[in-house]
């Protein structure tokens, strides 16, 4: 079984342009999301970008981590997806976002190796509580049957879940859930300072964004 | 079709005690998130507790409300859930949490709406994209009582919510795709301001998570 990570990245693109190359630890988080997906048990690292000149940085960073370089459809996540999965003959995937590169390898292995020794299903989770912490494993061909209209989503279809229980580790619980709350006091901080920002509790969604972007 | 809110609530729990009793502008945040849950079109918002000394002030903060009570197990999320459905009988729900304040309410009436069209699925969607703490998926009342049959059953886990999940796509909700896409990228500009903040308080980027968990409760800004 060939399992590979993808990552989708792009310079210069959406609502934050250099979001890839948002430096954490003097590192692009694009950097530091490839060096710990090296620490994956899979078969390949994939970066999966363009061809576009402004995308020269993306595919430079992946070249000097020493990670394969798929390029392809600009505006269309899913068929860069697809893509990748075929060049290199995938029969699972991750599809390991920059956005979250404080990631759990450890937990994250788990899962792999649980689609490993349990193959078939259409998706393999650590899980219900694990936020953006442990990444979950795509079966590649309900990717690539994916005839959704919408660009961004990879997903449909999906069937049968594979969940790392509590039950299959005592520690997963403890684990997360300690995060969980550990995370909100966080999250809590920046919902106090939206308020501060504000002035008031916000009315609706579109005043949070507002207050996002202007306490940026 | 009876839809109802169920908010999990107790005081003095976990690792963060005072958790549903954090203050966002002179008010907690399980008093915004009832606030907020009496725009949405349900028919019940019911506060799930227990008869708890400690969980007093929970009750009294639902009942100042004028929102529903129900208690039940202390450590059991998920028979709480099923207590909640049962007293109030309850076809669907939304486990909205404290945690999550900013809800956003239009949206998640769209998500509601859909269901009285389109009913007899066991999750309702909005899409299979990152929505963060912004939306919640409503669940069939089925799905915790399925889950309480099993011997094995997790008290935290209330359904395997992949199997039959129905998604508003894009289409039929216009503007979805920008309202959250373009959130996602400003909320990870928040969140990238936190991680920034442990990477500088370690002096490294952390090496694995329990390096991390140990960076967020030192910290820990509250």
């Amino acid at each position: 079984m060939k399992i590979g990570v993808i990552i989708l990245a792009r310079a210069n693109f959406g609502r934050w342009p250099d979001k890839a190359l948002y430096k954490l630890d003097g590192k692009t988080i694009l950097e530091q999301t490839i060096i710990k997906a090296k620490k994956l048990d899979v078969e390949y690292v994939i970066v999966s970008t363009t061809d576009s000149i402004e995308d020269q940085v993306i595919r430079n960073i992946a070249w000097d981590q020493g990670v394969e370089i798929c390029r392809g459809n600009p505006d269309n996540r899913t068929k860069r997806y697809q893509q990748a999965i075929m060049e290199y003959r995938l029969d699972y995937f991750i599809p390991l976002a920059i956005t979250t590169p404080f990631f759990d390898v450890k937990y994250t292995n788990k899962v792999i190796n649980a689609a490993r020794e349990n193959p078939g299903n259409d998706v393999y989770v650590c899980g219900g509580i694990t936020n953006g912490f442990v990444q979950r494993v795509y079966k590649s061909e309900v990717t690539l049957q994916n005839k959704n209209p919408d660009q961004e989503i990879f997903t449909d279809n999906l069937e049968t879940v594979f969940r790392l229980h509590k039950w299959y580790e005592s520690n997963l619980k403890n684990r997360y859930l300690f995060n969980g709350n550990i995370a909100y006091k966080i999250e809590a901080d920046n919902h106090r300072r939206i308020c501060e920002h504000l002035g008031h509790f916000p009315v609706d969604y579109d005043e949070v964004v507002k207050a996002l972007l202007e306490i940026e | 079709m009876k839809l109802g809110v169920i908010i999990l609530a107790r005081a003095n729990f976990g690792r963060w005690p005072d958790k549903v009793l954090f203050k966002l502008d002179g008010k907690t945040v399980l008093e915004h998130v009832i606030r907020k849950c009496k725009d949405l079109h349900v028919d019940e918002i019911i506060v799930s507790t227990t008869i708890a000394g400690e969980d007093n002030i929970i009750r009294d903060i639902a009942m100042k409300a004028g929102v529903s009570l129900s208690f039940g197990e202390p450590n059991d999320r998920c028979s709480r859930h099923c207590k909640a459905i049962d007293d109030f009988n309850i076809d669907y729900y939304l486990p909205l949490s404290p945690n999550a304040p900013f809800f956003d309410v239009e949206y998640q009436n769209i998500v509601i709406d859909c269901i009285k069209n389109n009913p007899g699925h066991l999750v309702y969607s909005i899409a299979p994209m990152e929505t963060n703490s912004f939306l919640v998926s409503v669940c069939s009342s089925a799905m915790p009582k399925e889950m309480m049959s099993r011997p094995d059953r997790d008290e935290e886990f209330q359904g395997d919510t992949w199997v039959d999940e129905f998604y508003l796509m894009d289409e039929t909700v216009p503007g979805f795709r920008n309202r959250y896409l373009f959130n996602a990228n400003i909320a990870y500009k928040i969140e990238a301001y936190t991680q920034q903040l442990i990477c500088e308080h370690l002096g490294h980027f952390p090496v694995d998570y329990e390096e991390l968990t140990k960076a967020l409760l030192e910290v820990d800004p509250l």
